[in-house]
């Protein structure tokens, strides 16, 4: 984790120098989802990124995946439910019940863990929304279009979610535009 | 005033990261300023190396006579509830160690009764990416 922060700051800070990014929130952001999904797995992660030159507009695009091999949040969620809410639901738990859960401020799955405070998922939809990110999350059989939420209500949430597949996966999915300096 | 701007004055961009906290905390020194600017414009922050950082700070004015400000000064734009909890969970020396989402205003009641007893008025503000402020708060509040 400590090589990718590294990496991935310094990265941003190059990007930064020449084009309108905010490299150390769009840093926190990223490093965020990738501590987030070392908290619902313990499998290997992955992250990449693409930055697309737009020439005729003299602006890039930045275009990333964070994924992981793990159960995903809403599984993650409803494995680690408090004992108030635990098979309350069955199997009937939906994707915006345990997301309604994870974007709680201080809402933590691993309360156990003294570094885990929760903040981080905070952090990623509002970071994201402050640099304008796009920012979906496909997640056991639905994506969610998280820069799409106007507020963290069931409503909301219940809006942003469809089920698209019936395979599991879990990956964040974004992008970001910046003009040059 | 006295006015330490991390990225500019150490070079250092990451202050999550223990190491690079432990050496700026070796370097730091507000001396007799009682009033005091810490810029973390470019700094990526995060828990638990950010607050031990802010705990130094607020040490070192405690340490002064009379009355003490320090202005935190940083670029994120997120609400503020947000960076006032990001800034300070896991203070020691502000009784946020053990904080686990509390509600906005009980994070401020406690930060308030740590600093009243220091004497220390915090003020936080965000700046816009011109470096413009934008969004201010200081605790505890001037006008009540």
């Amino acid at each position: 984790m400590k090589a990718f922060k590294k990496d991935l700051l310094k990265y941003l800070l190059k990007l930064e120098s020449s084009y309108r990014i905010h490299a150390n929130q769009l840093a926190a952001v990223f490093i965020e989802m990738a501590k987030n999904s070392a908290d619902h797995t313990v499998g290997d992660a992955f992250f990449g990124m693409d930055i697309i030159h737009i020439p005729e507009k003299n602006s890039i695009e930045l275009h990333f995946v964070l994924g992981d091999l793990g159960n995903g949040i809403k599984q993650h969620i409803q494995d680690h439910l408090p004992s108030d809410l635990k098979g309350k639901r069955g199997k009937h738990w939906s994707h915006y019940e345990s997301y309604y859960l994870a974007l709680k401020n201080g809402y933590t799955s691993t309360p156990e863990r003294d570094t885990n405070k929760g903040l981080g998922m905070t952090i990623i939809l509002e970071g994201a929304k402050g640099v304008n990110m796009f920012l979906s999350v496909f997640d056991a059989n639905s994506r969610g279009i998280l820069s799409s939420l106007k507020d963290t209500t069931h409503e909301q949430l219940r809006r942003q979610f469809i089920t698209f597949t019936k395979d599991k996966v879990f990956y964040y999915y974004g992008s970001v535009k910046s003009e040059a300096l | 005033m006295k006015i330490i701007a991390i990225r500019k004055d150490f070079g250092v961009s990451d202050i999550s990261d223990e190491e690079d906290v432990r050496t700026i905390i070796e370097k730091i020194d507000v001396e007799s300023n009682a009033d005091v600017q810490l810029d973390l414009s470019g700094c990526l922050i995060d828990y638990p190396a950010t607050s031990k950082l802010m705990d130094t700070i607020v040490e070192q004015l405690s340490q002064l006579s009379g009355r003490k400000e320090l202005e935190i000064i940083t670029d994120y734009v997120l609400p503020m509830p947000t960076v006032v909890n990001w800034l300070f969970l896991g203070s020691k020396r502000l009784d946020m160690d053990l904080n686990k989402g509390l509600p906005y205003n009980e994070i401020i009641q406690i930060l308030q009764t740590a600093l009243q007893r220091s004497n220390i008025v915090l003020k936080i503000t965000i700046r816009d990416s011109e470096g413009k402020a934008g969004n201010e708060l200081t605790i505890p509040d001037q006008q009540s």
